[in-house]
């Protein structure tokens, strides 16, 4: 892991002056900070994989992810109950109403 | 007299003093996404615990407040990562338990797709502790503004690569797709270098190329870590997307297939 291009990186987005004079001149504060070829060419290459390889030599285990893998058990299934079935009650016939009949407390 | 007081200054574990939690996200782009309210929060801790992308983040956050645990550690080759994540929202709980004012910081939105962030809140809360969540910029803030979406106008579903899947999650393809963690699809552990297997990558174009035009393509992206870096946006065919190394912090993005369909009573309300 290079600490010194960390703390490169820190000192560029904590310090507005570095980072004014990084854009205006990078070989002069490559050298300043006495940076390796190698770290000036990740930065240089603006790739941030690149740059993730210079900081960590790679050997970095990966945290880019923070979220489980999704869980392959399966729902509790409901009990069944045992359901007694009951009857349904026979659908009572409507009363015939008489042709013309008059309504009960119907008004005219 | 002067003994009680200096009891009460500097509580002992489980003493009764009430412990807090904050947890937060930092963003994706080192120090320049974190809203001054996570600043705040990670410099008035007692303790910051962290799982972050790269070392100048750490180095970063330290600057902030030198009093930090890193959480990296948890992880191992071979070590299921739910076990490293239960394990890091232990870390957590016990200091708020202990009585300590803890700030967990995670990178991204400490919401979005952050195991520990919720466990710990949880375990937190269940201890009778107070326990919140401030926002963070989420890599789907970034893949918005540097593609130039605009989710509003096109609509847009959002799932974790593993979990569409394995649950046959039902989609429209004729609506903005993006699928999380692409890079670590069916993938249980870590490991060094790690990028999507072939073989399970060619399982997903097998799920979505049906619903695609032959020749429709997929963008690649991954956020910006730096201000002196680019983000990544690749656009590949759909189809020969198994062929393309794809890394975990990869977030894959499906444009829509384009649609007439429209419902034409609704269409009618706006008819001039």
């Amino acid at each position: 892991m290079s600490e010194n291009l960390s703390h490169f990186l820190v000192t560029l987005v904590s310090n507005p002056d570095r980072m004014a004079a990084y854009l205006a001149d990078p070989d002069r504060v490559f050298e300043e900070a006495g940076l390796t070829p190698e770290e000036r060419e990740a930065i240089r290459s603006r790739d941030g994989r690149k740059l993730d390889e210079a900081l960590t030599d790679g050997f970095r285990l990966q945290s880019y992810v923070n979220n489980d893998m999704p869980t392959t058990e399966k729902a509790p299934t409901r009990r069944k109950k045992s359901v007694v079935k009951k009857k349904k009650p026979a659908a009572r016939k409507p009363a015939r109403r008489k042709k013309g009949g008059k309504k009960k407390g119907s008004k005219r | 007299m002067q003994r009680g007081r200096r009891r009460a200054a500097a509580p002992p574990p489980e003493s009764g003093a009430r412990g807090s939690l904050v947890v937060v996200g930092i963003g994706l782009m080192l120090g320049r996404h974190t809203t001054t309210e996570t600043l705040d929060a990670i410099q008035r801790a007692e303790h910051v615990f962290h799982l972050l992308t790269n070392p100048a983040a750490e180095a970063w956050i330290r600057q902030l407040n030198p009093r930090t645990t890193a959480l990296g550690d948890c992880f191992h080759e071979g070590k299921s990562r739910s076990e490293s994540y239960a394990e890091m929202a232990e870390r957590i709980v016990a200091a708020v338990r202990a009585g300590e004012q803890v700030c967990a910081a995670f990178y991204g939105h400490p919401g979005v797709l952050v195991s520990p962030a919720y466990q710990a809140l949880v375990g937190a809360r269940r201890a009778g502790c107070p326990a919140r969540m401030l926002p963070g910029i989420s890599a789907e803030d970034c893949l918005f503004a540097d593609l130039t979406i605009d989710p509003r106008g096109l609509g847009w579903q959002s799932f974790e690569a593993s979990d569409f899947l394995l649950r046959q999650r039902r989609f429209d393809p004729t609506v903005a797709l993006i699928l999380w963690q692409v890079g670590v699809l069916g993938e249980p552990s870590v490991r060094r270098r790690m990028q999507a297997r072939a073989d399970r990558l060619q399982v997903l174009v097998e799920t979505l190329t049906p619903h695609y035009p032959r020749r429709h393509q997929a963008i690649v992206y991954e956020a910006s870590e730096f201000p002196i870096t680019d983000p990544v946006i690749d656009r590949v065919l759909l189809r020969r997307l198994a062929e393309q190394p794809l890394y975990p912090k990869t977030t894959l993005y499906i444009p829509p297939r384009p649609t007439t369909a429209q419902n034409r009573r609704v269409a009618g309300w706006f008819a001039p």
